[in-house]
């Protein structure tokens, strides 16, 4: 229709196949690479790989591992998070909003962190074992949880709470108030108010969110690693040790092939649900009120302490050892992160590690709001039959293990232009495979919350398509926006799996300073880790506030 | 403009040879790598040579990123390959073969590939090291064989490590079953069932165990006075004290058959363009200057017998008279296989 | 001013146009109307520019528009839901279109002030859109599609989603403002009352083609079809089985015809439907010409009542005639008599009335 078609349609192809390409180029590429090489060695194909790891008992045992800790941390988040989601969605309470921002801490830190903080609060030294010994006179820790079950199913829900939390709450507050008083009227209360309205209405983002942290939980790798030790494996642990230790590539391949295989189709299915859970944007009716009754103050206080006791205190336990030495309070360890001792197993001052991070996640920002943006309008488009599979694929990046990726890249960029097997950009690179996915899932219901007229109505005002993008696209979109670079910048400073397989010695980011300060004996090297993590977690805090600040003072205000 | 032109090109003259000459070398080794600063600027300097040092994780990891970049290798010189990984480089045929003038005062035992392929560098025992105050308080004696580990007077004291994921680790199991073998009436995995009935305690990494699980250790809050570590690891400990102690806080059993010998070697790289500045470097590697570098650095033993130890070393440091090796095709057939059963028996 | 030729769209397998062909005249008012899926608003949005016709032309005096981009047409543009942006206040809503136009400053203040005053919304420039009522958010959505003053208006359903009082009293409105400014505009509705109110002339539309295109009374009491009939809710249609001498026999007996172009009146040929075939042809007795009468009257039917519902000013009297067929109409209240249900009636049919109905 417009006069300069051929050239502009050409521009917008390249821009909308951008996203598509750098998936090609960073992601399939270099994992068919190191499958070929992994499943046809002698350059015939060899699936003795799939043979293996479905006939012996051992990895029989890793696939039902695997999943029966992603479905009971799915359960055990989803539960703890209905009553807060409803919480969250339907009241208002002194210092909600920053309780809402702690509660998503978690998802920036490292596992190596996530690890220190829980030693230090529930370890066999940590703080509540050594004051329920103090003061109950117990002679051995009586919370033992290093290496259980229990304890990786505790810190999956300290992961994914708040990516549950925030997904329900935002669903039911763009609910009706009407049909949950119309049931009221018609004698639904208490519990069957809850079985047979409130969670039925909430079925789509209830299994959106139980699927996303299924995902999360299903792949998870640090957490079993360092956490469970080595009596527990899921399959990205297992893809991690045949690949690091046994050199086993053939058995990685074919367990890395399952895995993606299994998390595509419910990538599928979660993609497919987010477009039912996408809401108006101009049906979103405020119903916060105040809690009023004693019940409901206390419903409320209930999910406030819990939140605070299972996400804040093992943060809170953190900096208070970051700052602790023997007893009594201090900033050597803060100090001591701006010098680099003789012999130490860092090549820098941990110092310039903040440098670095802080670098690499703005350049994954920008990289992956840019091509997530580009992905959510080629996926919103609904003229776009292929969007339904585009949807998923570029999920994709999260189901593949760091490890296999990395010696993908290893064997598919060693050829100018693209030889970055040891060079820095390698990790912005990396780290946007990753933060892209949240990127377009931020973006993505916000596109298509935009009221379908509106576009037509400002074309027939006699605004142009780039300046329809402009004014409406952008505006409207820009909270999705600043919530996917948020995500991206945090996803970004968070990242250890790649990190620590791409980064070099002399570039290393916090989580990786961490990972090796951490490995080092003495109270000095532990303490400066925790400074180092809380560090991590200051400089996060800090840019979400700033971020904030950027969407009130700019983007926002058209 | 004429004479900018041709001051550029007179720069451009200037500058070409000098950078033909001044060869940069890669090296590509482990994390662990390191030396003084010192030594390296003088073979620098000698040579003119500018020496890269490109660290690629654990030595395992190391290698497999090797193995897959063959065809366009990341550098031109690799150290730190050791006997428990070297059929795995040798057969994905990494590397050039040199033999270097300096093996000539290196001991046959350490000379592992009579091709030449690798030039062994420095080696290090796998050894039990015990508490020695835990030992002194409970007067109990100290474990002389592996065999003892499986008294129920030493229940709930040891650390191994994973093998799956800790080369200390991978080392035990092979002495285990050097030892014991895998056939018979008490093979290898016999004697670990017995040591799980003894509650050994299992960590994923060497740094977990001797640092957190171990007693011995420095500052360690940890309860085991027994773990897997190195024969090294006695005068490290010494070596990070303020101030000299009288006696050891650790100590390493160097008893026959329960350490084993872990060789580390140099190789050059298949596909360098450098391989002349790469034999230099396998030289140096060799030399007194770098060898007697190198145990306070990576707490290793040089390969070299008249390389002066420094003197922690001579005095709190054993050496075991007969340490276990295994053939290196033995080990890289049946590597996984171990594991898998060693999980089997030990982590299920 | 706007002519519309043989337009064709299709979505996939689904024909939505079949060749519409329609002209508006300068300062002129017409009315799509139609049932949902007849395929007027895929008209509009064409017009628009927002679809793009498969076939067919669209000229705006006499120059094709079809290479125009959609904001290059000047057209204005009001939907069902307003689409107002939900970003920007009503001031901000309204000076968009002025803006795209690079129009002066104090030009555009001096427009918006115009224009809220012409929709009665003056001292609103700062609220928010989400605030305000249903009637309110119409207003800015015509304020704002008028503030650039464009060459066409068009208009989805815009008082579709508002209640039946408020849309009965905000279409004399909306007929006035249109007027005062002398715009030509198209007007798209599902509903005759409304379509009446407002248009200068009414495109009826049927499955992607306009059945007929009349000034509302023309309409009213000449449709032309069977679907337009039944559209504007007439039922007493009768099926016409033969001719006999220029009469026309139908199931309720014989009636005369006034002469039509596609059932010409045949010197001789009995059953000549000549253009129109048998069973194509049907007839309305619009029940404005239907009345109660006595025995032994002209052209009457006999029936027996069926129903009789009261409604104020008037009864609506539903009879059932022997072969089965229902008629329905209304009698003034004061003129009902004693009749009962069941009871057996002579109803007159004012020649007039009698409409002889094709189906295209």
């Amino acid at each position: 229709m417009d006069r300069n078609r051929p050239a502009l349609n050409l521009l917008k192809g390249v821009v909308l196949l951008a996203p598509l390409l750098f998936l090609v180029v960073f992601f399939f590429y270099p994992l068919l690479s190191i499958f070929a090489v992994s499943l046809a060695p002698e350059g015939t194909l060899d699936l003795s790989g799939f043979t293996r790891i479905f006939t012996s008992d051992y990895y029989r045992r890793t696939f039902w591992f695997t999943f029966g800790q992603a479905l009971l941390s799915t359960a055990l988040t989803i539960g703890l998070a209905i009553p807060g989601a409803y919480v969250f969605s339907r009241f208002s309470f002194p210092g909600k909003s920053l309780l809402m921002s702690l509660a998503t801490l978690p998802f920036v830190l490292p596992t190596v962190v996530v690890a220190a903080a829980f030693s230090a609060l529930i370890g066999p030294r940590g703080l509540l074992n050594q004051t329920l010994m103090s003061l109950l006179g117990f002679s051995a820790p009586p919370i033992v949880l290093e290496r259980t079950l229990t304890i990786i199913l505790i810190v999956h829900v300290f992961y994914n709470y708040a990516v549950a939390l925030r997904i329900i709450s935002s669903f039911w507050a763009n609910q009706s108030v009407r049909i949950e008083e119309a049931a009221r009227v018609l004698g639904a209360h208490g519990w069957r108010l809850w079985w047979n309205v409130r969670l039925p209405l909430l079925r789509p983002a209830l299994l959106a969110a139980s699927i996303l942290v299924f995902i999360f939980t299903f792949t998870s790798f640090g957490v079993v690693l360092i956490l469970g030790g080595p009596r527990f494996a899921t399959i990205e642990v297992e893809i991690y040790r045949q690949v690091t230790s046994l050199f086993n590539l053939q058995v990685a391949a074919a367990l890395s092939l399952v895995q993606i295989g299994f998390m595509f189709v419910l990538m599928l299915v979660y993609t497919r649900l987010q477009r039912q859970t996408t809401t108006d944007l101009q049906a979103a009716q405020s119903v916060v009120r105040q809690p009023r009754t004693v019940r409901e103050r206390l419903f409320v206080a209930a999910n406030v302490v819990l939140i605070v006791l299972l996400l804040i205190a093992p943060l809170a336990a953190l900096v208070l050892r970051s700052f602790t030495s023997q007893g009594a309070l201090t900033t050597q360890f803060y100090t001591l992160l701006s010098s680099n001792p003789r012999g130490s197993v860092l090549f820098t001052p941990p110092l310039t590690a903040v440098g670095n991070s802080l670098v690499f996640a703005l350049a994954t920002t920008a990289l992956a709001v840019t091509l997530g943006l580009i992905t959510a309008v080629l996926l919103s488009s609904r003229a776009s039959r292929l969007a339904r599979w585009l949807d998923p694929i570029f999920m994709l990046p999260l189901a593949a293990s760091a490890v296999t990726l990395g010696f993908g890249y290893i064997i598919a960029l060693d050829e100018p232009p693209l030889n970055l097997r040891s060079s820095p950009v390698l990790i912005p690179l990396a780290h946007t495979l990753v933060a892209m996915p949240f990127v377009v899932r931020s973006v993505l219901p916000s596109i298509r919350g935009i009221p379908p007229n509106v576009r037509g109505a400002a074309r027939s005002l006699g605004a142009s398509p780039w300046q329809v993008w402009r004014w409406i696209d952008l505006p409207l979109i820009s909270r999705g926006l600043i919530v996917g670079a948020t995500f991206a910048f945090t996803v970004s400073m968070g990242e250890f799996g790649a990190s620590l397989f791409i980064a070099r010695p002399d570039t290393p980011t916090i989580p990786i300073v961490i990972f090796r300060l951490l490995g080092q004996p003495g109270a000095t090297n532990y303490g400066q880790a925790m400074a180092m993590s809380t560090i991590l977690m200051a400089v996060c805090a800090i840019s979400f506030v700033l971020i904030e600040r950027l969407r009130t003072a700019g983007v926002g205000e058209f | 403009m004429k004479h900018i032109l041709s001051l550029l090109i007179l720069l451009l003259l200037a500058v070409t040879p000098a950078a033909a000459q001044d060869t940069t070398l890669t090296v590509i080794t482990h994390d662990s790598f390191s030396y003084s600063e010192d030594v390296m600027q003088s073979f620098q300097d000698e040579t003119g040579i500018t020496v890269e040092v490109l660290r690629l994780g654990d030595a395992g990891t190391m290698i497999n990123q090797s193995i897959l970049s063959r065809k366009n290798p990341l550098g031109d010189v690799m150290y730190g390959v050791d006997n428990t990984f070297l059929s795995r480089a040798l057969n994905a045929d990494l590397f050039i073969p040199y033999e270097s003038p300096a093996l000539a005062d290196v001991p046959e035992e350490f000379i592992v590939d009579d091709e030449f392929r690798v030039t062994p560098v420095d080696y290090g025992d796998v050894c039990l090291n015990y508490d020695v105050a835990y030992f002194e308080e409970n007067d109990l004696a100290v474990p002389q064989s592996l065999a003892d580990l499986t008294d129920p007077a030493y229940e709930g004291l040891l650390v191994v490590e994973n093998p799956a994921s800790s080369s200390p680790g991978l080392a035990f199991l092979l002495t285990t079953i050097a030892v014991f073998g895998e056939e018979g009436g008490y093979t290898y995995l016999d004697y670990w069932a017995d040591l799980v009935a003894n509650d050994v305690f299992i960590s994923d990494d060497w740094s977990d165990a001797y640092y957190t699980q171990f007693s011995g250790s420095t500052d360690s809050q940890g309860t085991r006075p027994l773990v897997v570590s190195y024969a090294s690891s006695p005068p490290v400990e010494v070596y990070f004290l303020p101030e000299p102690p009288e006696a050891a806080p650790t100590g390493s059993i160097v008893a026959d058959d329960t350490c084993f010998r872990q060789i580390e070697f140099v190789g050059i790289l298949q596909g360098t363009d450098n391989e002349d500045a790469a034999r230099q470097f396998v030289n140096f590697l060799l030399s007194r200057e770098f060898q007697q570098d190198m145990p306070l650095n990576m707490f290793v033993f040089p390969v070299l017998p008249d390389a002066e130890l420094p003197e922690i070393f001579e005095e709190y440091a054993a050496v075991p008279e007969q340490a276990v090796t295994l053939d290196i095709d033995e080990i890289d057939t049946n590597r996984e296989r171990w594991i898998l059963e060693w999980t089997e028996t030990v982590l299920r | 001013m706007l002519t519309i030729s043989h337009v064709t769209r299709a979505f996939g397998s689904l024909q939505v146009l079949r060749g519409v062909s329609l002209t508006i005249t300068d300062g002129e008012i017409v009315c799509l109307l139609g049932p949902s899926g007849c395929g007027k608003t895929t008209l509009l949005r064409t017009i628009a520019g927002l679809e793009t016709a498969d076939s067919g032309d669209i000229q705006v005096d006499r120059q094709s528009i079809r290479d125009v981009p959609i904001h290059e047409r000047d057209f204005g543009l009001m939907f069902q839901d307003f689409a107002l942006f939900p970003h920007m206040n009503v001031a901000q809503n309204i000076l968009f279109g002025l803006r795209m136009r690079h129009m002066p400053k104090p030009q555009a203040q001096q427009r918006l002030h115009d224009v809220l005053e012409l929709v009665g919304l003056k001292g609103f420039e700062q609220r928010d859109v989400a605030q305000l009522s249903g009637g309110e958010r119409q207003r800015v959505a015509l304020a704002r599609s008028l503030a650039p003053s464009p060459r066409l208006l068009m208009l989805d359903e815009p008082l579709g989603s508002l209640d039946a009082a408020l849309r009965e009293r905000l279409v004399v409105e909306l007929r006035d403002i249109i007027k005062r400014i002398g715009l030509t505009a198209i007007y798209v509705t599902h509903d005759q009352h409304e379509a009446f109110a407002i248009a200068d002339r009414i495109a009826v539309m049927n499955a992607g083609q306009i059945e007929q295109v009349e000034a509302p009374p023309a309409l009213y009491r000449q449709p032309k079809t069977p679907f337009v009939a039944r559209f504007l809710g007439f039922q007493n249609i009768v099926p016409v089985t033969g001719r006999i001498d220029g009469k026309v026999q139908t199931p309720l007996g014989v009636f005369a015809i006034r002469p039509h172009p596609l059932i010409p009146s045949p010197p001789g040929g009995e059953r000549n439907f000549s253009g129109a075939k048998r069973g194509e042809v049907s007839l309305l007795l619009h029940p404005d010409g239907l009345q109660l009468a006595a025995a032994g009257d002209g052209s009457r039917i006999t029936g027996i009542v069926r129903e009789l519902v009261f409604s104020g000013d008037t009864y609506r009297v539903e009879i059932q005639h022997d072969s089965g067929i229902s008629l329905s109409f209304r009698v003034p209240s004061r003129e009902m008599g004693e009749i009962t249900v069941g009871e057996t009636v002579y109803v007159s049919v004012a020649e007039d009335c009698i409409v002889p109905l094709v189906k295209r």
